[in-house]
């Protein structure tokens, strides 16, 4: 913080301090001696809630993309079981457990107990599968070598691949986590609380990684197999006027393999190539939260922190090329990384209301982060090939320093007001640009009109400078850094909404733009736009409710280029359009008192245009695509007290384009092995049939 | 006695409190009307209050306030409120409860759309720690210090005049303090009532936090007269938040997201939605956010991706995109917007290449990254290009 902010805080600090009471609160007159609560339906002994749920569904269809998270990925039946159980003792103590989707590929078990006021335990338990594709081949078989099959034919492209057809095989791209998490919290004191907790998460699977020779491509089914752990532990206390904690954070990732090696498909490398997995690595954290007011209606609140990330797996050879003269890691002072990464963040922010209807608020925010270890001078080998040369791998060091006063007023006639500016400076080093300067104004206004009308509107403006492009050595001149690039930057979003009181009926709309502009880009950034505009309508009568809602997000952007340094001949257009709708109706006991009816409707249309101006021509890429309708209709049914039948039918439709992967089959291009895998399309139908009982 | 007291209460109650009291999320609309007919009923209702609302925009507020200031609290505490807002007022205007056993691909967003929005229940308190007697710091805690112990007058303020039990025919009946979006008093007054007891650990950054600064309630969030607050359940808690944040709602539909539709991920994974930090992340530590779950791309590596290193948001959209992998463009479109092509043998932005072509593997599958696959960072002595 500069002397400048530094002054405005404080100064605003102390006049704080002098601020108005809040709403005051009389507890004078109570009398609570002839409270008896005589109608308080409180329980008494020990009740027991719950509910079983166990089931049936049907895919129709078995696709990658439907069961991308929900494991629902093949076709046939399900059985699936969601249970709840709840039992309280009428003394504070609770137990609490959940089971949820137990038969499907996607489940999650959890328990929890507490006595409250002091103690609460919770232990859960899930697994989370993920699948990416499931219609790419490779002619690669799994092991701790990806190899290829004896007959395999090197060539310099893949047209000369002649075994390629007839021994690739289909692959599953999917990983699955495992996930087990324990929490503690025991109150010292009423007013003291220690925390703890536990997890442990394991990843396996396979991946997609492309990885290459010299100029040659392979795209892999790549093994993952690494467990992540943490702990961390905390205090805490709590008084009238203030808190305070502390919190301790440590996690650890283990990944036993240290290197992906396959063999070469293309002739014009070594026969084995290798890289580096993710390494192990370990993080600390430490974080102190505190508050405290200052006077009645001012607010100091405090959240500092100090990380460390560190990893020490010991390097890879420089090459598998024994024709290299290289020593193993020659040039390296030790056989890891020797060095962490620290961050830093602290935060302090003042909130005050200097009457009942003007409030101030003042942050100021530091986050850096900077790297420990030496420079080191490395002399990669290229593809395996070549000897590029001396290299200086060292660490980068980031910067953000936030300045940020804001106020609220409430004026009559229900106007609310409110206006802000913040200063942010970044800095990096080393980089290409070192520092941005940020200044952001904005202005926001809403009123309510009667009881019914409310409408909202906002201005931001921003404008960010960039130091000029420095040179440090190893960076490349012709980079530009969009992130830190010079930008005016613009926004505009106003809303509107329709709530007449005790009708249940609801409707509004916004619209947001947003642009950016690059006044000062040396290497051609030029516009960024981006727009909104949403409806939506609601009713909720005593038996039906019903929402309706379009929604329309688009985003463009113009950059300039070439294939030569000085001139900018060619224009980059890209608009990305995402249109979503939906509606919901719910009927309640209105045809039948035991029958209740929902029916969901959603609809996305994405699509994503990218073009190139030429000073000859224009061409248009072909659109990309990604369209998902789907229809979810449930009918329940409670038959008997305590008792429930459900049935669904969800049927969802998906058609995506992209033409990056459609059509490219593993030999369309002569100096990549591809997956041949395409964009999703598919049309399912779930058929759900459940059985609840109530407890 | 109760039972004898309620019958006397209805007897004395001025027709359609509710209304009167412009206070009531929904007017539930009782009688003998055949379910068809009941619906266009509440439709004329509905029409019916639209010239009238204008004027219906009483603000209570300050009124309120000064009632807290007043001070006028009941004499027999929680059964003064409970003879009339009892089980069978709830029956009416709570018909609405979460779906037992939701799709494995619930449709998220659009206003309201959370099935426990509407399910609301005054006795549904005794469910929930806030009515617990056992808890020394619950409303109905027996021998507590206020506001502890206030029972249903710890949150919705003295009762004042709104205990009466006759009122004049012309007369109406005063509002309570009311929660939410739609409550009758200012979201400061109404939170002020929450951290009265819970200005604690998990708030201790709200206030000067974005939500605070908007103006938002602590009960357009949370449901304290449900024995489950949807925010608060991993299943329903993206419900309630899509509700105000339905931009993100429409990003979650895109060609690749995270898994909130799929309830695999809470909002509150990633945010604190009572923090001050930026985007209120949980964790204000960089990218540590993200590398709570994706640890193999913490690092630190030997060869870095500053960008990467810096700030995972500089390429990824967190909600959802129209590219693979979150990504905010197309691979080369997005490398090049940092990388020139010149002195690269790149054409990789000319439309219409074909894959036959040369240069055409710096276009399609992955393109750049076809070969510089280790964006996020590279371990290898020969990973300075990001190749290995």
């Amino acid at each position: 913080m500069n002397a400048k902010r530094a002054i405005v805080f404080w100064a605003f600090a102390l006049v704080a301090a002098w601020a108005r009471a809040d709403y005051p609160v009389n507890y004078g007159k109570v009398d609570t001696s002839r409270w008896r609560c005589l109608l308080c339906p409180f329980d008494s002994g020990a009740a027991q809630r719950g509910a079983l749920a166990a089931g049936a569904l049907h895919s129709a269809r078995g696709e990658a993309r439907f069961g991308r998270d929900n494991g629902v990925d093949r076709a046939g039946a399900f059985g699936r079981v969601n249970a709840d159980y709840r039992v309280a003792t009428g003394r504070g103590a609770l137990f609490n457990a959940q089971a949820r989707n137990l038969g499907l590929r996607e489940w999650a078990i959890g328990a929890d107990y507490r006595q409250t006021g002091r103690f609460a335990v919770r232990a859960a338990y899930r697994q989370l599968p993920r699948n990416v594709a499931a219609d790419g081949r490779s002619p690669f078989r799994a092991g701790e070598t990806l190899t290829l099959p004896p007959t395999w034919v090197r060539a310099f492209s893949t047209g000369g691949m002649e075994t390629l057809a007839a021994s690739a095989r289909p692959i599953d791209l999917a990983t699955v986590r495992r996930r087990s998490d324990v929490t503690l919290r025991y109150s010292l004191t009423t007013k003291a609380t220690l925390t703890a907790a536990y997890f442990d998460e394991r990843k396996t699977g396979a991946a997609l990684g492309h990885r290459d020779a010299l100029y040659q491509a392979t795209a892999l089914p790549l093994p993952i197999d690494h467990r992540a752990t943490g702990w961390e532990a905390g205090w805490r206390h709590e008084g009238a006027n203030g808190l305070v904690g502390v919190n301790y954070r440590r996690s650890r990732l283990a990944n036993d393999q240290t290197a992906w090696t396959w063999q070469n498909p293309f002739l014009g490398g070594p026969p084995l190539l290798r890289s580096a997995t993710p390494p192990s690595n370990s993080a600390t954290s430490l974080r102190l939260v505190g508050r405290a007011r200052l006077g009645r209606r001012t607010t100091l609140s405090v959240n500092a922190g100090r990380g460390l990330a560190r990893q020490r797996t010991p390097f890879l050879a420089y090459s598998t090329n024994a024709n290299i003269a290289l020593p193993p890691v020659a040039g390296i002072a030790g056989d890891h990384l020797d060095g962490a990464r620290e961050s830093r963040h602290g935060a302090l922010t003042v909130t005050t209301r200097l009457t009942s209807r003007l409030a101030i608020n003042l942050k100021h925010s530091r986050r850096e982060r900077r790297d420990t270890r030496a420079p080191r001078l490395l002399t990669p080998v290229l593809g395996d090939l070549f000897v590029a040369g001396e290299h200086v791998a060292h660490g980068y060091a980031f910067g953000r320093s936030h300045t940020e006063v804001s106020a609220r007023y409430r004026a009559p006639k229900r106007l609310r007001l409110a206006v802000g500016s913040a200063w942010t400076t970044r800095t990096r080093s080393p980089a290409e640009i070192a520092r941005n300067d940020e200044r952001r104004l904005w202005l926001d206004a809403s009123r309510q009109f009667g009881a019914s009308w409310r409408a909202s509107a906002r201005v931001e403006r921003r404008r960010r400078d960039a130091a000029p492009f420095q040179p440090h050595g190893t960076n490349n001149p012709l980079t530009r850094r969009h992130h830190q690039a010079a930008r005016n930057e613009t926004t505009w979003q106003a809303a509107v909404r329709y709530t007449p009181p005790t009708s249940g009926f609801s409707a509004g709309a916004n619209a947001t733009r947003e642009a950016a502009r690059y006044p000062h880009s040396a290497l051609g950034l030029g516009s960024e736009d981006a727009s909104g505009w949403h409806l939506d309508v609601a009713y909720a009568a005593e038996k039906v409710a019903a929402q309706a809602f379009f929604d329309s997000r688009t985003r463009r952007s113009t950059t300039a280029g070439s294939e030569l340094f000085g001139s900018r001949p060619w224009r980059y257009d890209i608009g990305d359009r995402v249109v979503t709708s939906g509606a919901r109706l719910q009927v309640t006991g209105l045809w039948h008192p035991a029958i209740d009816f929902t029916l969901h409707y959603a609809r996305s249309h994405g699509a994503g245009a990218y073009s190139t101006a030429l000073p000859a021509r224009r061409a248009a890429f072909p659109t990309l695509l990604s369209r998902h309708r789907a229809v979810d209709a449930r009918l329940r049914y409670s038959f008997a007290t305590n008792f429930a039948v459900s049935a669904q039918l969800y049927v969802e439709r998906y058609a995506g384009a992209d033409w990056a992967i459609d059509g490219i089959a593993q030999d369309s291009l002569r100096n990549v092995l591809a997956l041949g895998h395409s964009s999703p399309r598919y049309h399912n139908r779930l058929l759900g049939l459940v059985v609840e009982r109530r407890l | 006695m109760p039972s004898r007291l309620r019958r006397r209460w209805r007897l004395n109650r001025t027709p359609g409190p509710c209304a009167r009291q412009g206070e009531r999320i929904v007017a539930p609309v009782r009688g003998a009307l055949a379910p068809r007919r009941q619906l266009a009923g509440q439709v004329l209702a509905l029409l019916a209050t639209l010239p009238a609302s204008a004027q219906a925009g009483v603000d209570a507020h300050g009124e309120l306030a000064a009632r807290l200031a007043n001070g006028d609290y009941s004499r027999r505490g929680a059964d003064t409120c409970l003879r009339c807002h009892d089980a069978e007022e709830d029956a009416a205007a709570a018909k609405f409860g979460c779906p037992p056993f939701p799709l494995p691909r619930p449709v998220a967003g659009g206003p309201r759309a959370d099935c426990a929005t509407r399910a609301f229940s005054t006795v549904a308190v005794f469910d929930t720690v806030h009515g617990n007697p056992a808890l020394i710091d619950s409303p109905f805690a027996r021998s507590a210090n206020a506001p502890a112990g206030l029972q249903c007058e710890a949150c919705h303020g003295p009762v004042g005049e709104h205990g009466q039990r006759t009122l004049a025919a012309d007369a109406v009946r005063p509002s309570m303090i009311n929660f939410g979006a739609r409550g009758n008093a200012r979201a400061d007054l109404q939170n002020q009532l929450c951290l009265a007891c819970h200005a604690d650990y998990g708030r201790a950054s709200w206030t000067g936090g974005v939500h605070e600064q908007a103006d938002v309630a602590c009960a357009d969030c949370h449901r304290v007269h449900s024995a489950r607050d949807p925010v608060r359940e991993r299943r329903t808690q993206a419900g309630m938040c899509l509700d105000c944040h339905q931009d993100v709602a429409a990003e979650l539909l895109m060609r690749s997201a995270h898994p909130i539709r799929e309830q695999q991920l809470a909002c509150s994974d990633c945010h604190d939605p009572h923090g001050a930090n930026e985007a209120l992340a949980r964790r204000a530590l960089g990218n540590e956010a993200c590398t709570e779950c994706h640890a193999e791309l913490r690092g630190p590596f030997l060869w870095e991706h500053p960008p990467a290193a810096e700030d995972c948001g500089t390429c990824h959209l967190p909600h959802g995109s129209n590219q693979p992998s979150l990504l905010a463009r197309r691979p080369p479109q997005l490398c090049q917007a940092c990388h020139s092509s010149v002195g690269h043998r790149s054409m990789a932005q000319v439309a219409g290449r074909r894959p036959a072509e040369p240069g055409a593997e710096f276009l399609f599958a992955q393109a750049c990254l076809n070969c510089h696959a280790q964006v996020h960072g590279s371990n290898h002595p020969s990973g300075n290009l990001l190749r290995r």
